[in-house]
């Protein structure tokens, strides 16, 4: 088994309006979305083929396609212009951010059960707008799309060529819900936490997912930590970052790269604040997104929101958290026997909010 | 409690050791795994043994010394599981002579290590651990001065008393592994090309198909095409003795799977139909008479298979035979009411779990006769039983017992329904109809429960505690539930009877603590559904393990997830599915190796 993988991160998406449509290229953490899945698929299989709108910076190991035609078919076409004498193709949906790195077990479980191929599922709740996944008692996928299951699809298949390669004429998930129908596909489960990128506010929990596994503090020598601030608990701290006096940061936090965090700032947990990203004097962040060259105003307080690239928030914005309109797109938090959902605002790219504006819970401007 | 291997092969010329070396210590990680160590002659002419071991997982040791690429002609290997002195590098096995020329793996306690150590020690002996073991070397060492290696050995293995599976490695003697048993287990392969003793049967089974399970207070020695095996000094005949074992090693690995534990959650379907199918009913009929005319059972069992006890001695009394179940370790407390008459039942998933072992010696010493239920062929407690019933289930290497609970209750209940046909009872004979449906019913609920109970487990996580309430057959679902929780996700977790539950435990019930109720019988649905109420009165978070379409139910709890329903009996497999989950997903969402509790070894194997 010569294993191709093709990254799918190509693609347009209103739905994470007001932010930037090509949802693979959104950031957390530091990486762009895609870069997750891609750096799985590195450490696995040393090689990948990623397909994107447009040619983006890649590293070694991987080569970079642009799609021509739309669509997942067309994303795969275009991988598979690499196929050289590989013998199957790992098809990634890099929206889905995964903790753990699934692709070792999706080739052991085809290998071990003897299938053409494999697909990842997971265990969810509620299986909404997911691909149900219906297996048999050696855990070979039967149906995908169909059948009562709490399985779903989640984005990763691993197929043979020549079943990959009917995309020119057929669906890509009909194409493997045939293969399952006939017993060909082993179903790998991925037990661990994972983050599809649909909306907005999914950004924020897959921070809180990214965050919530760092282990240990990393400060980069060339960032400026004032002697009076205090640090506490894991948090990345970036080159050329600067973190002012007095203030406080309580991990887990991302601080980025250029980033700066004013004197008496408060970044508190789940703070995600990218390259070069403002944070004024006394303003308070949790939970919260601030991307590339965002400001975050004098005194302002920000939670459960997602600031765009280069917005700005004047002096004394606040944000309001709950409750959440749309709340099933987002995890729950337990509070004693409730689940609590949270959700703040949403700021498209170079909005100015002005000085002293309060913004209901799931504003969204832009 | 530990795992030991040992290979030699007939080649004059080093081998690449290092990969069957790390593939047995993979093997055997399941017995034990707070050091790691491996011992290798690199060639048939060297005068010591090379020595690699340190404290930590295999993955971990063989990263840090390289084992992969060790070559060589002979080696032993071992897994440990502290005992005598703490995890530390000098305490790891193997153990060496002073001389280095002697390198020994063992598993067990050696009872009067203290008086051989000091008498060896005044001999000139130097000693680098704290462990019993040691002595075993400088005792062979000693006796080295006077003997060839094998009389030695054989001196050597004399003067220890105790329990003890032994490997020995000689470096006059390459081609050769000599070995002992008392009390642990120990099998030795038999191959053309190669020796092999290993602490258990899949680790043989990479390297040959054909077997000797060898019994307590055998010892001898192997090489390549050679097994000798004495015991009381006479040899044994072992002609007899070879066993060819059908399934497969890889059946033993991961494939594919995250864990161990999912991985056997999932065989679950296949591991009963596989016990379904081979049930052997002229066997269970003649247990059913043996049950049918003892004057009282006693069954005897540790851990999960004490739960399928449970359910056995629920449906024994339902059949008009007074049954009692007990801690195998506590039965010194009723044997003085054993005798003639009397039949003891003892379940135990290895056949080696001592404590159960010991149990059957005793209930057997009092003259009472003996059933055994267990998995695995040949093991200690199957050959000191008059009856033997297998489950089949293949091996289980996760820690936490999920498919061999389930196979043991379908044989509990197999049993259970020869009974009630033998006795006309009406009430139990359905159970064994309903039977046949229980791997694929198995199936659905994995499908159907799955995704739910992995959301609820989250909020499980985040507890100190919790309450797992059941009544009749649903309590010894809960107790494995509490158990499974314990063990994996190391959340303290309590079962009772429900109706318990207010003479005492309900008094931690405060906002939010979790009580989760199972619901597997319509009979005592009733007093259950007031026991919920007692709960949500208190502010529990209540979650439910109900039958479909059960709004009544459904409406009583915060949270609560349908589990497809046949029978009572047989819901108790299909009952504990979900809580098997439950635990593994907690464990996961808590960063826990499931595979791998601490403080826990798989096999219970000293006292």
């Amino acid at each position: 088994m010569r294993v191709l993988p093709v990254v799918l991160a190509g693609g347009y998406s209103d739905k994470v309006a007001p932010l930037n449509n090509e949802k693979a290229m959104l950031r957390v953490a530091g990486r762009r979305v895609f870069e997750y899945q891609l750096h799985n698929v590195l450490s696995t299989f040393g090689r990948a083929v990623l397909v994107t709108n447009r040619p983006v910076e890649t590293r070694d190991g991987v080569v970079n396609i642009v799609q021509k035609r739309q669509g997942i078919e067309g994303a795969v076409l275009a991988g598979l212009e690499h196929v050289g004498d590989h013998t199957h193709v790992l098809v990634v949906f890099s929206d889905i951010i995964t903790a753990g790195n699934p692709y070792p077990m999706l080739v052991e479980r085809a290998i071990a059960s003897n299938a053409d191929g494999s697909i990842l599922v997971a265990p969810l709740g509620s299986s909404e707008t997911y691909s149900t996944v219906a297996m048999d008692e050696v855990g070979k996928a039967v149906s995908i799309g169909a059948g009562a299951s709490t399985m779903v699809f989640l984005g990763a298949a691993l197929l043979p060529i020549t079943a990959a390669q009917r995309v020119e004429e057929e669906r890509f998930m009909s194409i493997i819900g045939g293969m399952a129908s006939s017993g060909r596909l082993a179903a790998a489960i991925y037990p661990d936490d994972w983050v599809e990128v649909e909306y907005p506010w999914d950004l924020l929990s897959a921070a809180e997912m990214v965050l919530g596994r760092m282990d240990g503090a990393v400060v980069d020598r060339r960032a400026a930590i004032s002697p009076t601030a205090v640090i506490e608990g894991p948090v990345y701290v970036g080159p050329n970052a600067t973190i002012d006096h007095y203030a406080v940061v309580k991990g887990p936090a991302y601080i980025g790269e250029g980033a700066f965090v004013g004197a008496h700032a408060f970044v508190r947990n789940y703070a995600d604040l990218e390259r070069g990203a403002f944070i004024a004097g006394a303003v308070e962040v949790t939970h919260s997104l601030i991307d590339e060259g965002a400001t975050v105003g004098r005194g302002s307080y920000v939670s459960y929101s997602v600031v765009g690239e280069g917005a700005v928030l004047e002096p004394g914005t606040v944000t309001k958290s709950m409750p959440a309109e749309r709340r099933e797109r987002l995890r729950p938090i337990y509070v004693g026997r409730r689940r609590v959902y949270k959700l703040g605002a949403i700021i498209g790219p170079s909005y100015r909010v002005p000085a002293g504006t309060v913004l209901s819970p799931g504003a969204t401007l832009r | 409690m530990c795992g030991i291997f040992g290979i030699a092969y007939r080649t004059e010329a080093p081998l690449a050791l290092g990969p069957v070396l790390r593939r047995a210590l993979e093997r055997l990680e399941y017995r034990g795994y707070d050091s790691v160590g491996v011992a290798v002659m690199t060639s048939a002419n060297s005068e010591s043994v090379q020595v690699y071991k340190d404290v930590g997982k295999v993955s971990e040791v063989v990263g840090k010394y390289s084992i992969d690429s060790l070559r060589g002609v002979a080696g032993v290997a071992h897994t440990r599981w502290a005992t005598h002195g703490r995890p530390s590098k000098e305490n790891a096995h193997p153990h060496v002579d002073c001389t280095g020329a002697v390198a020994v793996v063992h598993n067990g306690i050696i009872q009067n290590y203290a008086e051989l150590r000091e008498r060896l020690a005044a001999a000139g002996h130097t000693f680098r651990s704290e462990t019993d073991t040691e002595v075993i070397p400088h005792l062979i060492e000693e006796y080295m001065k006077a003997l060839p290696p094998w009389e030695a050995f054989r001196e050597a293995i004399g003067q220890l008393r105790g329990a003890f599976a032994i490997v020995a490695l000689i470096a006059s003697e390459p081609h050769t592994l000599y070995f002992a048993r008392r009390l642990s287990p120990l099998v030795v392969g038999v191959a053309e090309e190669s020796a092999v003793v290993a602490s258990d049967l899949p680790t043989v089974l990479d390297h040959t198909r054909r077997v000797i399970v060898l019994h307590d207070d055998e010892y001898g020695y192997t090489a390549p095409g050679e097994v000798h095996v004495e015991r009381g000094g006479a040899p044994v005949d072992l002609a007899s003795r070879v066993v060819e074992i059908s399934w497969t090693a890889d059946m033993a690995s991961k494939e594919g799977y995250p864990h161990y534990m999912l991985k056997e959650i999932h065989e679950q379907p296949m591991a009963l139909a596989g016990t379904l199918s081979g049930l052997d009913w002229d066997t269970l009929r003649a247990a059913a008479e043996a049950l049918h005319n003892a004057r009282h059972v006693y069954i005897v069992a540790a851990g999960t298979s004490l739960h399928a006890g449970h359910v056995m001695a629920l449906g024994l009394a339902r059949l008009g035979v007074k049954a009692t179940p007990i801690v195998a370790s506590e039965v010194h407390s009723v044997v003085g009411a054993v005798g003639e008459g009397d039949l003891g039942v003892a379940i135990s998933q290895s056949g080696e779990t001592i404590d159960t072992l010991v149990a059957v010696r005793a209930l057997r010493g009092a003259g009472a006769r003996v059933m055994a239920i267990t998995n695995v062929v040949g093991s200690s407690v199957a050959r000191e039983s008059d009856i033997v019933i297998y489950t089949r289930a293949g091996p289980e290497v996760a820690v936490a017992a999920t498919k061999t609970f389930t196979t043991q209750v379908l044989v509990v209940n197999a049993l259970l329904h020869a009974l009630a046909e033998a006795v006309g009872n009406g009430d139990i004979a359905h159970v064994g109809d309903n039977m046949q449906r229980v791997p694929h019913m198995v199936s659905r609920v994995l499908q159907l429960t799955e995704g739910p109970i992995r959301e609820l487990s989250r909020a499980v996580a985040g507890r100190a505690s919790a309450y797992y309430l059941g009544r009749g057959l649903g309590l010894p679902v809960a107790m494995e539930g509490a158990l499974k929780l314990k063990e994996v996700a190391y959340i303290h977790a309590e079962a009772y009877p429900a109706g318990e539950s207010k003479h005492g435990p309900i008094a931690l019930v405060a906002d939010g603590f979790p009580v989760i109720f199972v619901f597997l019988d319509r009979e005592v649905e009733k007093a259950l559904m007031g026991n919920v109420m007692e709960m949500r009165a208190r502010d529990a978070t209540t979650i439910g393990l109900i039958p479909p379409g059960a709004s009544h139910l459904a409406e009583l709890f915060d949270s609560y997830v349908e589990v497809p329903y046949l029978d009572p009996y047989n819901n108790v497999i299909l009952y504990v599915v979900p809580l098997q989950l439950l635990a593994y997903y907690a464990a996961v969402h808590r960063g826990y190796d499931p595979d791998k509790p601490r403080n826990l070894a798989k096999t219970v194997t000293v006292e």
